[in-house]
């Protein structure tokens, strides 16, 4: 692979990064926060990705730790979704991102990348909507903090202009429920996802996330159960069914019909004690 | 070394008003800009219906419109960018059945001025690129005699190869005119060919340098970016150009694989003979005929599968459509005749309440039957019925043909028969020098190039047990030179280990006889008395009394210095022999060398909820003569297995109504990974290839060609609906499950 020439910068802390990227866009170059670079580069090399100036995030200390403190994870967005699946002891966690890319391509993904890249599944978030995750962003003006839940209601995360995802926070005791995870592609084990459902049930709260069935992840509290699944289901399924997308991945029908029958199992399942 | 690049259409089918490329000249590091303009001359395999680059028209999306050969590869994109094309959009036809249509837009409308060989049928005025017929019995008889006809349509999609590396070429010409071509080519010697065809030059000053190609699958058959090279060295004033794919632009403008829409009926008596076979091909060939033509060809030759059926009408249709252009792939038209075959038989079977391998058996082909030409089997014809045993064996037959486990999961199985043989010209050539070094150890050359298949290793085999020399001492070139090697049709068709196994065998029996006339000199007696054996030759039976290789094969010298005899060249030829084209009306010939007969299934879990399916056995067997090389042989049928179930669960390209290729790249374009592969169970039967080298036979594309239809037929059995078009993703199976009344 032969990628074009361009200026790749590795700053030390988050201010520099965010100071780096305000001068060199000053100098009228277009440059990108940089994360493990699996969609950087190959949308590089396909010359459908042409910045200037790649910013590395990866040597940043508060961009590359994952932590459990005063009952709250920490997870640097510079990580790998190997090394956030090593390090965090949560089954929730690291179950959500096992079926992203392959083993190969998660060894490199940041979450950072996975959840500001271009791609539209970011199916990290899925585990983060659900546990109200906060994220800690880095700008000019230095930190702040917002729901994810919020700012990722229009779906791609909303960044002011040159700030990137420092990390996420989210309790432990919001990742402590059971659930039920299913995902589906198209064909074989790794490609986008069609469906990719969690389910979720603490202390009688309902949840559910969702990825590659809409534009962009979703997420929702749910009434539970009771003993008719298809018609609950239904139920769920047929708000916001005009906006389910269609592809030559898969029609809407078919993604309709596989998250309609992964809630229906689901919710049977959760209901009746099951799940992890 | 220049670099090269190319600007692909963004359209599927325009008109060229007019191409700017004054900045893209003007652009620093630029050696040349080439466009269509800049070449009059077509390149075609049968046809020659390509332009290097579209000329006044694109014919499809992504074909190949300017190139640029620059400093840097980075020079060469910016300037590629920089040219400007002023495309007038027309019309575009899509579907090989409305190209058929004589409303329909015409892809070549100067298909008549087009050369092309003598066995191809374009229809000028059309967008028919070739018609093959089939006419054997009487069709009207043939179904009357039958008690039970089905009647099926089906189709494939066009699709890529996947070889790990793409294409790619490198041209020189020196200042004395003399061309070197370097590439990732299956074909060094067509490639040779076309070059001096196509721009008159001698064949003598053309070297083409195939080394070793990182898989062909039989998209590098063809002629592909050498001519292109070429013409960007010529402009460029000689100098070297490097031009080599990049993966998307590789899937969209070199060609991939054909894509069929088919009509098959077929009719049997009660108790299960095949009383006739009527069959229609639409194959869609793209925007160019490419090897295309030729594969429409060899699916008609092979429209019964393996059994024998005394009527067969068939009307092979090639039709030109506006997109991605297709080359051979593995399997050949056998693959694609297969599959529609083995569904209407698995439906036929379903009919009659016969069990599909019972069908399948009673009207297995044998010795003495004819083929679709009228061609009779012969003394080397495979034991279809042992091959059956083993693969049902492997596929635990015996457990029935359908389960259902109390979680809805169902398992089916299903069997097909296969056969193959060459689609060769009728004098397809191979040739084998045999050379030595100091040591005794062995060169050998031949013009067989290597494709990853292992070939070589076996001719080297070939060359070991005739010599009686261990494999390590003996040396095969893998490089092939069109001025060094001996001449060889193509590294193709599945005839490398016969044919090249052939000259090899008889370069070193003639290695043999020279080095006993050689050391029949200094051990006095008659070359007749000698044998060699263990690296020494030495008369009867008494290797103490002779002499090492190593003192004769580059000539015995005397202790007195006297030198006599010389180097020993082993020279081995071979040419297909009794070959004939067929009949332009009724197809009757003797077009096919040998039969590879086998047979295959797969074993399949399908939980009809979703349509997801897993496939959990594929076993084969192949009747191959004689199995020179047990692991390569094991290594092709068990590769050859897995790339049928991608090329029938999931592969194929996908277009949008518009034309544009919508899957273009790995990260849609999904092949099998090793994780997915079952469990797979392979075996051999060996019944001896009168002609083939100590019995063997063509081995390397067969384990393909059974597969989309056992795994359809399963698939269908465990659906319970039938399921006609390829491929099988589940989203397809979930729809036919849906539409079930």
């Amino acid at each position: 692979m032969r990628s074009r020439d361009f200026i790749f910068v590795q700053p030390r802390s988050a201010d520099e990064a965010a100071a780096v990227f305000q001068e060199e866009t000053a100098r009228g170059r277009s440059a990108a926060y940089w994360g493990g670079g699996t969609e950087l580069l190959s949308l590089a090399r396909t010359g459908k990705q042409t910045v200037q100036v790649g910013i590395d995030l990866k040597k940043i200390p508060e961009l590359t730790a994952a932590e459990l403190s005063g009952g709250v994870w920490r997870l640097g967005a510079g990580l790998s979704l190997t090394a956030l699946q090593d390090r965090v002891d949560s089954p929730l966690w690291r179950d959500c991102l096992d079926d992203i890319a392959d083993h190969t391509v998660r060894n490199r993904l940041t979450l950072g990348g996975n959840l500001c890249g271009r791609l539209p599944y970011r199916e990290a978030a899925l585990p983060l909507l659900l546990g109200d995750a906060a994220a800690v962003l880095h700008g000019p003006e230095g930190e702040r903090r917002a729901p994810l839940r919020k700012l990722m209601e229009k779906g791609r995360l909303r960044l002011e202009p040159g700030e990137f995802l420092q990390g996420c926070e989210v309790t432990r005791e919001a990742w402590e429920g059971r659930y039920i995870r299913r995902r589906f592609t198209g064909a074989g084990p790794v490609g986008y996802p069609l469906v990719h459902l969690v389910l979720t049930v603490k202390d009688g709260a309902w949840q559910m996330a969702l990825g590659g069935v809409f534009p962009t992840p979703a997420w929702r509290n749910l009434a539970p159960p009771k003993a008719d699944f298809p018609s609950w289901a239904e139920e769920i399924v047929s708000v916001g069914n005009e906006d389910i997308r269609g592809d030559f991945r898969g029609s809407r029908e078919y993604r309709r019909a596989l998250w309609l029958q992964a809630l229906t199992a689901g919710g049977e399942a959760l209901f009746k004690g099951g799940g992890r | 070394m220049l670099q090269g690049a190319l600007l692909l259409s963004p359209h599927t089918h325009a008109e060229i008003a007019g191409i700017d490329v004054s900045a893209a000249q003007a652009l620093p590091g630029v050696a040349a800009v080439l466009t269509g303009q800049d070449c009059s001359e077509n390149l075609g395999i049968y046809t020659g219906d390509k332009p290097p680059l579209a000329r006044n028209r694109v014919r499809h999306w992504g074909e190949a419109v300017a190139a640029v050969a620059a400093d840097c590869l980075e020079t060469a994109r910016r300037g590629a960018a920089l040219i400007r094309v002023d495309y007038r959009p027309l019309e575009a036809v899509l579907d090989p059945r409305e190209a058929r249509k004589k409303e329909a837009p015409l892809v070549h409308p100067d298909l008549a001025a087009y050369g092309c060989a003598d066995f191809i049928y374009p229809e000028p005025g059309t967008n028919m690129a070739n018609h093959t017929k089939i006419r054997k019995g009487d069709l009207k008889e043939g179904f009357r005699r039958a008690a039970v006809t089905v009647e099926l349509t089906c189709s494939l999609p066009l699709g890529d190869h996947g070889a790990m590396e793409p294409r790619g070429a490198v041209a020189r010409i020196d200042a004395g005119g003399e061309v070197d071509i370097w590439s990732s080519t299956q074909a060094p010697f067509v490639v040779r060919a076309q070059m001096a065809t196509v721009f008159g030059i001698s064949p003598g000053k053309i070297r083409v340098h195939a080394p070793l190609v990182g898989g062909g699958f039989g998209g590098k058959a063809g002629i592909q970016l050498e001519g292109l090279a070429y013409l960007l060295s010529r402009k460029a004033g000689g100098r070297p150009v490097k031009l080599v794919n990049r993966r998307e632009d590789d899937m969209a403008s070199s060609p991939g694989r054909i894509g069929l829409s088919a009509d098959i009926r077929l009719g049997a008596a009660r108790d299960g003979s095949l009383t006739a076979l009527e069959c229609c091909y639409y194959f869609d060939t793209g925007a160019y005929g490419d090897y295309a033509v030729n594969v429409a060809r060899a699916a008609a030759i092979s429209c019964t599968g393996p059994y024998r059926v005394p009527v067969v009408h068939c009307d092979s249709y090639c039709l030109y459509t506006n997109k991605t252009f297709a080359a051979a792939f593995r399997g050949f038209g056998h693959i694609e005749s297969s599959f529609v075959m083995e569904r209407a038989l698995e439906e036929l079977a379903g009919r009659l309440g016969m069990d599909p391998l019972a069908l399948r058996l009673k009207n297995a082909i044998r010795r003495g039957d004819t083929t679709p030409t009228g061609a009779e089997l012969g003394e080397g014809t495979g034991d279809l019925a042992g091959c059956a045993e083993k693969a049902a064996r492997g596929l635990n037959w015996d457990r029935g043909l359908r389960q259902v486990a109390p979680d809805g999961r169902i398992t089916a199985r299903a069997l097909s028969f296969f056969w193959k043989a060459p689609a060769i010209p009728p004098n397809t050539d191979a040739g084998a020098v045999i050379t030595f070094n100091e040591d005794g150890s062995v060169n050998v050359n031949t013009g067989i190039v290597d494709i990853g298949t292992g070939t070589q290793t076996s001719l080297g085999q070939i060359a070991a047990e005739v010599l009686d020399i261990p494999p390590q001492k003996i040396h095969v070139r893998s490089a092939v030179e069109t001025g060094t090697s001996p001449h060889d049709w193509t590294t193709a068709a599945s005839r490398s280990l016969m044919m090249a196994g052939l000259a090899v065998q008889e370069a070193a029996e003639d290695a043999l006889e020279q080095i006993k006339a050689v050391a029949a000199l200094p051990l006095g007696c008659d070359p007749s008395r000698l044998r060699v054996a263990g690296e020494r030759v030495f008369p009867g039976d008494d290797p103490a009394a002779g002499l090492p290789l190593s003192a004769v094969v580059l000539g015995y010298t005397y202790p007195n210095g006297n030198a006599v005899g010389g180097q020993v060249i082993g020279r081995g030829r071979y040419i297909t022999p009794g070959l004939t084209g067929i009949d332009r009306e009724t197809g009757r010939g003797n077009p096919a060398l040998e039969w590879t007969l086998g047979a295959q299934g797969v074993e399949v879990e399908l939980d009809p909820a979703t349509g997801i399916y897993r496939i959990l056995t594929a076993a084969g067997c192949m009747d191959v003569g004689r199995v020179i090389n047990p692991r390569f042989a094991r290594e092709q049928m068990t590769g050859a297995m897995l790339m049928g179930i991608g090329y029938a669960c999931r592969e194929g390209f996908s277009f949008t109504g518009g034309g544009r290729l919508e899957n273009g790249s790995l990260r849609d374009f999904k092949l099998p990974r090793y994780g997915e592969a079952p469990r797979f169970v392979v075996d051999f039967l060996e019944t001896p290839q009168p002609d083939g080298p100590f019995g063997a036979r063509g081995l390397g594309e067969q384990g393909i060609i059974g597969m989309p239809g056992a795994v359809a037929n399963a698939l269908s059995r465990a659906a319970g609906v039938p399921l006609n078009h390829l491929p099988l993703t589940p989203e397809r199976i979930w729809q036919a499950l849906e539409a079930k009344p």
